[in-house]
């Protein structure tokens, strides 16, 4: 599986070849201008043999949580674009106490 | 745990005092907290650490060729991670950062889970039980439940079916020991009270507990037993009684 950040995109990542063989969920952008282009978005990847055992959460426009449990075994992934601007720092923080909790109750 | 991304944060060459070989030298704010929260969280940085980046390599490469540092990381407190590497094409001033993880099939011996076909489940075909089988071992190796969560869910099961018993005073904690099994079977303790004499052996008990499955079988079963015993006991002597049960069972 694999995962883009700071995608930008606004509307679904339409690729017959690449539907083929993965699964797509697309996190949109958020455009807070008429003009320019949108920050932010994900697009996460992954094969269609592991489409069951996958589980998508977007925790806010900075983070993905993607669970997996495959063979009994479960995993988790948090994709992450924390953009330089300074408030982000908080936002950054709140993340890593959310995995704090994560952690805490695996 | 994996984290993967962009943190935009530069930890530099030391992590709680330990130099550490990385490209990048400077050390930001961020990168500061970042270094304090994963020493925090028991987590492990996968930069300079696993076997294909051993040198740190750098993860942004900004047009100019000017600005080079490390701000994109993996952290991880897995054990299934065993390497990470950072491309060396990039389509954007980011190049991508990988990380392979060793999936093994199963946790540990006491988790391994035994797969046997249910005992009252009919298949037209040997075929159809066989593909049954592997359907239902495939199923049940995708599913993320351990040992400790069907444990703990028995547990609150348990404790919800015994509350709503006491309410419903169906189960009477209080009441002997020799009562509990017509009580939970729908018979009255006038009944137990008056044919007590035929349960003190515990024979009658046993019989329907092995013979009788639903709740009215039990009722018209044991009262075909009392009448049956009592019949019997006009005509014998006490010590003879579990003879004639006996007879019954068969």
């Amino acid at each position: 599986m694999f995962c883009f950040s700071e995608t930008h995109h606004l509307n679904s990542f339409d690729s017959k070849y690449v539907k083929e063989k993965y699964e797509i969920e697309d996190v949109f952008g958020d455009k807070y201008k008429t003009k320019g282009r949108a920050t932010g978005g994900f697009v996460v990847v992954w094969k269609h043999e592991l489409g069951a055992t996958v589980t998508i959460n977007v925790v806010n426009r900075f983070v993905i949580q993607l669970s997996l449990a495959l063979s009994g075994l479960s995993y988790t992934f948090f994709f992450v674009y924390f953009p330089p601007s300074l408030f982000v720092n908080e936002i950054c923080a709140d993340f890593f106490n959310l995995v704090e909790n994560n952690i805490q109750n695996n | 745990m994996v984290i993967l991304g962009d943190f935009n944060g530069r930890i530099g060459e030391t992590e709680l005092g330990i130099n550490r070989a990385s490209k990048d030298t400077t050390i930001n704010k961020r990168g500061e907290m970042i270094l304090g929260k994963v020493s925090c969280l028991g987590l492990e940085i996968g930069n300079e650490s696993l076997p294909r980046d051993t040198e740190g390599n750098l993860t942004f490469i900004h047009r100019n060729g000017l600005g080079l540092s490390v701000v994109d990381y993996l952290l991880y407190n897995d054990p299934a991670v065993v390497d990470f590497e950072v491309g060396k094409i990039g389509y954007s001033d980011h190049l991508p950062i990988t990380t392979w993880i060793k999936h093994s099939h199963q946790r540990n011996d006491d988790t391994n889970l035994k797969i046997t076909t249910p005992k009252y489940l009919c298949f037209p075909s040997p075929d159809h039980q066989l593909d049954f089988i592997v359907k239902l071992f495939h199923t049940v190796q995708d599913t993320s439940i351990f040992q400790e969560d069907v444990d703990s869910l028995d547990n609150i099961l348990h404790e919800n079916i015994h509350a709503a018993a006491v309410d419903s005073d169906i189960f009477k904690p209080d009441s002997s020991r020799k009562y509990h099994f017509f009580f939970l079977h729908g018979l009255t303790k006038n009944v137990v009270k008056q044919r007590r004499y035929i349960t003190s052996g515990n024979l009658e008990v046993r019989l329907l507990r092995t013979k009788i499955s639903t709740p009215h079988c039990i009722k018209k079963k044991a009262s075909s037993i009392i009448r049956c015993v009592n019949k019997k006991r006009r005509h014998t002597k006490r010590d003879n009684w579990p003879r004639y049960l006996t007879i019954l069972k068969q």
